[in-house]
């Protein structure tokens, strides 16, 4: 009896079958780990902006809701202004506002400070919608997101 | 019969295949936990946020809670100084938990009325704790009143402003100011402060918050000028500034340079200013032009006084013995009937214009409350005289004193022959008599030394205090006096005044 000896080297049809069988299935879930990443960066993007729109807003209300007067703008209007300008609870003058390089920053003119609050800032607007009540929206973008958070809060510490 | 023993190169590849599937899985692992780490993280910078965003509306809403509770009485207050209430859970949100603590503070002066001295209410400091999950925050309010209110009770409605009965007034001047947020790590900072709840902690953090007080009024000062011009608007306004262009239109409307003003200047200026746009409530929030409209009805007027009645011998009487005419309280000099808004603002404005207050008095807020308050109405003048071996009649009295300015007048151009000799001694005058001011709009009529006390409380605590005890009895705030014992001149003199 002829007994057949299988190669010492090289693979069988079957081994190259599961072979690229498994290599595909590796490039399949590359592909699916590639999509979830790019999709995950995108989400953090997108989270990222949002939690930062929320914090600008929360820097800001709190500003805003123990500012002592505001001062620009003033008058109950429709209109709106690209910054606010009050005398916040220690009756320091700030200014909000969104500078060249877009950013949205608060801006202490009593003790000289600057703290920047959002990137990306697209816009910002407010309005008196009635006496002690401002009204604030903030647009940011980046790349294909684009969010816009609008605000409205009195104060409590106005004087005569 | 001998197992049959795989090659080697078998062997060896299916051990490569097992590394690669290993290694695939530890990738793929790695990068599910990297995701769900990440995810974890960013929902609980997200909670964070939303925590800290509820946290501050439920510190508002305490706050907000303490003073509508205030606004009807101290729910405390029967027999204690201090206390705490939990609002209702059902109220707010699950896991959220507010508690108001509200501690009185006395005015270091006790106000005499009938045959008790009374310590009266100065202002209630309100702190609250806000929980939500596992962080919270405080936050702080003064609870203000003008007339105050006596210690005793439980009202926050001040007394009869005349201070002759401890009916309530007709009207109270009430509100929350000074408010804060502060978080946790705020409180870090506050020596002697170390939980809410005790009394000695929120002592030390009122004590500690006191010092702001003063850098507001700082700032009220310095800012004030700029704050009027910024108000006025900005001509051209662009979307964006660099900073170098935002601090030079800044500095256009002014600067921010200190006042050169001491501490009580500072205190003085801020209540001046206040004061002249106070329109008799403490609802500000309205629109401007109507504030400018209820300015205008206010008003500056002097009390009701008696008519300078000095009769023609007490004139002469003092011309005898002061060496000249009595000086008479002169309308428009003096004291001024009433006065109205006018070209320099409100008639508060106008009335330390014709006053010529400046602009922060150098002196302490009180003493300045006293010399605003009132006008002087009238010059009092009183002397005691005698005359020795007088004729009265027929008779030769060895002592005569009777008769008032009249008589005097009498023995004394008569020396020699009326009597031996007539003295006269403890002569004082011109003592000033005043009459107090009130701010009167409609039917509000306020002595202005109550307006003043109001906005007093903004930035001066310095004649305020925390009682000890937390449990007040009658007798230790409504303390009794002996009545007033009438003290007269020695015999043998008689009096005369005008």
């Amino acid at each position: 009896m002829i007994r057949l000896r299988r190669p010492s080297r090289g693979f069988t049809v079957t081994e190259l079958m599961v072979g690229v069988g498994l290599f595909g299935l590796l490039l399949v879930l590359l592909n699916f780990a590639l999509r979830l990443n790019r999709s995950a960066l995108n989400s953090m993007e997108k989270t990222d902006l949002t939690a930062k729109l929320r914090n600008s807003s929360v820097i800001i209300g709190r500003a805003l809701s123990l500012a002592t007067c505001f001062l620009y703008p003033n008058k109950v209007s429709n209109d709106y202004s690209s910054q606010i300008i009050f005398r916040n609870q220690r009756n320091e003058v700030l200014t909000i506002f969104v500078t060249d390089q877009k950013v949205l920053s608060m801006y202490n003119y009593t003790t000289d400070t600057m703290q920047e609050i959002t990137p990306f800032t697209m816009s910002f607007r407010s309005r008196l919608a009635k006496e002690n009540l401002m009204e604030y929206q903030i647009e940011i973008k980046r790349d294909q997101y684009h969010f816009t958070i609008q605000n409205q809060l009195s104060t409590c510490n106005t004087l005569p | 019969m001998r197992p049959q023993l795989r090659p080697p190169t078998l062997q060896g590849r299916r051990a490569i295949a097992l590394v690669v599937v290993l290694i695939a899985a530890f990738c793929m692992l790695s990068f599910f936990a990297a995701f769900q780490f990440f995810s974890h993280s960013e929902y609980r910078h997200l909670e964070r946020i939303l925590t800290n965003t509820s946290l501050d509306y439920l510190v508002r809403a305490g706050l907000n809670i303490a003073e509508d509770k205030l606004q009807k009485d101290r729910w405390y207050g029967d027999t204690r100084c201090r206390g705490s209430f939990e609002v209702p859970s059902n109220l707010l949100p699950p896991t959220a938990r507010i508690t108001i603590y509200a501690d009185d503070y006395y005015a270091s002066d006790t106000r005499k009325i009938g045959n008790k001295k009374y310590k009266m209410l100065d202002h209630i400091k309100v702190f609250v704790k806000a929980s939500l999950r596992d962080r919270s925050m405080y936050g702080y309010g003064k609870y203000i009143m003008t007339p105050n209110p006596t210690a005793w009770g439980k009202s926050t409605e001040g007394i009869d402003m005349s201070f002759s009965s401890l009916n309530p007034s007709t009207h109270t001047f009430r509100k929350m100011v000074n408010v804060k947020l502060l978080r946790e790590e705020d409180l870090e900072e506050v020596p002697g402060f170390s939980r809410i709840d005790l009394d000695a902690s929120r002592k030390a953090l009122g004590d500690f918050l006191r010092k702001e007080m003063h850098q507001q009024a700082f700032n009220f000062a310095r800012n004030l000028a700029i704050s009027r011009n910024l108000a006025k608007g900005i001509a051209s306004p662009q979307p964006t500034y660099s900073l170098a262009a935002l601090k030079s239109l800044l500095a256009s409307k002014g600067s921010t340079a200190g006042t050169g003003f001491n501490e009580n200047q500072l205190k003085n200026f801020f209540i001046l200013e206040s004061m002249k746009d106070f329109f008799m409530t403490t609802n500000w929030d309205i629109p401007d032009s109507e504030k400018q409209g209820e300015l205008q009805k206010v008003r500056i007027e002097i009390g009701h006084f008696p008519p300078d009645e000095m009769t023609a011998d007490a004139a002469a009487a003092i011309r005898i013995v002061f060496g000249g005419t009595a000086k008479r309280a002169r309308d428009g000099v003096d004291y001024f009937k009433v006065v109205r808004a006018g070209p320099n603002g409100s008639a508060f404005a106008e009335f330390l214009k014709k006053r010529d207050i400046p602009l922060a008095p150098d002196k302490s807020p009180q003493d300045l409350q006293e010399e605003l308050s009132r006008g002087i109405t009238d010059f009092d003048y009183s002397f005691i005289w005698q005359a020795i071996n007088a004729k009265v009649g027929t008779t030769i009295v060895p002592v005569y004193f009777s008769g008032g300015a009249a008589s005097f007048i009498l023995y004394y151009t008569n020396q020699g022959t009326l009597c031996d000799s007539c003295t006269y001694s403890r002569a004082v005058g011109p003592i000033p008599k005043f009459t107090n001011y009130y701010m009167v709009k409609d039917s509000i009529y306020m002595p202005l030394a109550i307006v003043f006390n109001f906005f007093m409380k903004f930035v001066d605590e310095s004649y305020t205090y925390f009682p000890d005890s937390v449990v007040k009895d009658e007798g230790s705030v409504n303390i009794p006096v002996p009545p007033d014992t009438e003290t007269g001149g020695g015999g043998g003199w008689g009096g005369v005044s005008g």
